[in-house]
């Protein structure tokens, strides 16, 4: 084996890692061989001298310097996490704020349309009583079948009706002396169909709309007057309407209701009949409606939507006004505003309500 | 592996847990623990105090930011080590590019900010002359360290000055273990040359 070879295998024998053999024949030829004695000796030394390298010792605040780099880097991926959560912290006030601005408004809103609501459904237990007797006029039995199955009921309806009736006197003393049923309401023995029910409840809510009509005060004279003016002559329904208009114009801001009233009543110088239909489904029904009035030849349709009613406005004939009423009770329960019989001749604007049920 | 290695290794892996649990200071135990470990590595590298501590400050840093991945395969000291190694690598190629390929001064490397290299106390025992015998034979060696090839310079730093196994730096620089061992042999050959001609008769 030459130098070359025995060079190559010194740092393996240094580190003991060669085989039996591969040692033998390295330490034969060291003796012999003061270049690799010496080549060997000096990779020892190399080696050693790498070994008693002494330890440095670095520098006191190493330790220190990189907790508060560590710490540092910590805080900032803290409040980049801080970052993305964070608006939830403020968007919780944001958000319970508008929920709260919202609920004021809600509010706000259903104070304004509620008395309106109540205005226009206010004359209904007197109306009703009227149109029930108006009904068993037009139609007579037929109508009354569904009522059968209430007639149970009819005890405490008579009773509601006599209330309601009641109320109607005093209500109207002109259309009383003229409706044909008015003065006998306790004689109506059994309640003419759907609108029994109907009417029962809505007696007892007669007294919490006086209260609130009365807190305004118009609304209740505009009623009465309004319904004079539906019972008697058109003259006297002009002389209502001036009335109305007079109040309307004397203002009374605390009172929306009578206000929207007045403002539409005069625009026409016709009463505005009213029918209200209390259907399952109030945009079905608001199709069906539109058709049932396209069918009469109603003219000017308007339709909106306030809140969960359904309004429809349109032209028509006052007869036609009848037939309308006749084919809106199979949307649903209907209630009539005036009396339909006392329409005078003549086109009126009739509004519709439907409202869910 | 020894049982005290094993418990070693246990024992950190309880610390990093806690840091991966987020618990910074758990952090701070291993830094504590390895810090001189591997500013050693880093200054064996560089042969320069001040980048020393640099190297090992960015190298835990990286080591904090990434302690979610360590799955234990290797022991924190393998997986630091690396670490280090790579960052004093990193930093050794910036160095050259700065410095246009002009050796690092030695007389800067071996010296702290204060100009005062920080060495271990001396064993007892020796003369004025033999201590500042051995600072210059120290400074040569690190001399002759530093003028080598990084990967001449890992190898020799992590067989001759810190004792590892083969295993280990195979396991450290990735490489297969007969790499390991020709690199060995091939640095320490260039070592003893370069030793042999700064300091005359080895």
């Amino acid at each position: 084996m030459d130098c070359q070879e025995i060079q190559k295998n010194l740092s393996s024998y240094l580190e003991g890692l060669l085989s039996s053999e591969e040692k033998k024949l390295v330490e034969g030829h060291l003796p012999s061989c003061a270049q690799c004695t010496a080549s060997l000796a000096e990779l020892k030394k190399t080696k050693d001298l790498l070994r008693n390298l002494d330890d440095v010792e670095p520098p006191p605040w190493l330790t220190a310097k990189i907790m508060a780099r560590v710490r540092e880097e910590k805080e900032q991926r803290a409040s980049f996490l801080k970052k993305l959560f964070f608006p939830f912290h403020i968007k919780v006030p944001l958000q319970a704020l508008s929920v709260i601005l919202v609920g004021v408004i809600v509010f706000q809103v259903y104070r304004l349309v509620e008395p309106e609501r109540k205005g226009t459904h206010a004359p209904s237990p007197p109306s009703l009583g009227e149109e029930k007797k108006a009904l068993k006029e037009e139609t007579p039995p037929g109508a009354a079948n569904s009522a059968e199955a209430l007639s149970s009921l009819s005890q405490q309806n008579t009773t509601a009706g006599k209330v309601a009736a009641k109320k109607d006197e005093n209500a109207q003393p002109i259309s009383g002396a003229q409706g044909r049923g008015v003065q006998k309401p306790g004689n109506v023995p059994v309640p003419a169909g759907k609108n029994a029910p109907l009417m029962a409840q809505s007696a007892p809510e007669d007294k919490s709309k006086k209260e609130v009509v009365g807190l305004a005060n118009a609304p209740r004279q505009t009623e009465a007057s309004g319904q004079r003016a539906y019972g008697g002559a058109p003259e006297g329904a002009e002389k209502a309407a001036a009335l109305l208009a007079k109040k309307g114009t004397e203002g009374e801001p605390g009172a929306p209701v009578p206000a929207e009233a007045i403002k539409e009543q005069p625009a026409h110088q016709q009463p505005m009949p009213l029918i209200i239909v209390g259907a399952h489904d109030s945009a079905t029904a608001k199709k069906i409606a539109e058709d049932i009035l396209k069918q009469l030849g109603g003219k000017e349709i308007e339709t909106t939507t306030q809140g969960t009613t359904e309004i429809m406005i349109a032209e028509l004939p006052s007869e036609k006004i009848k037939e309308l009423s006749e084919k809106l009770k199979s949307l649903g329960e209907i209630k009539v505003e005036p009396r339909l019989s006392d329409l005078p001749e003549g086109t009126f604007r009739v509004r519709i309500e439907i409202t869910p049920q | 592996m020894s049982n005290k290695v094993d418990q070693a290794h246990y024992d950190d892996f309880t610390f990093i847990s806690r840091c991966q649990k987020g618990d910074a200071e758990a952090f701070g135990v291993l830094v504590e623990r390895y810090q001189k470990k591997m500013f050693n590595i880093a200054y064996r590298m560089t042969g320069d105090y001040e980048e020393a501590g640099e190297v090992v400050q960015e190298a835990f840093l990286s080591a904090f930011r990434a302690i979610k991945k360590f799955r234990g395969e290797a022991t924190f000291a393998t997986w630091m080590t690396s670490i280090v190694l790579n960052h004093a690598k990193n930093r050794l190629k910036k160095i050259k590019v700065i410095s246009h390929h002009e050796p690092i001064s030695l007389d800067e490397a071996s010296e702290a900010h204060d100009g005062t290299p920080r060495f271990d106390p001396p064993a007892s025992g020796m003369s004025a002359v033999e201590q500042l015998e051995k600072k210059d034979v120290q400074k040569t060696v690190q001399e002759a360290i530093t003028s080598l090839d990084a990967e001449f310079r890992e190898v020799l730093i992590l067989r001759d000055i810190q004792e590892l196994s083969y295993e280990e730096i195979g396991a450290i620089l990735n490489i297969p273990g007969g790499t390991v061992k020709s690199r060995i042999f091939r640095a320490r050959e260039a070592l003893r040359e370069r030793l042999k001609r700064n300091l005359g008769d080895l």
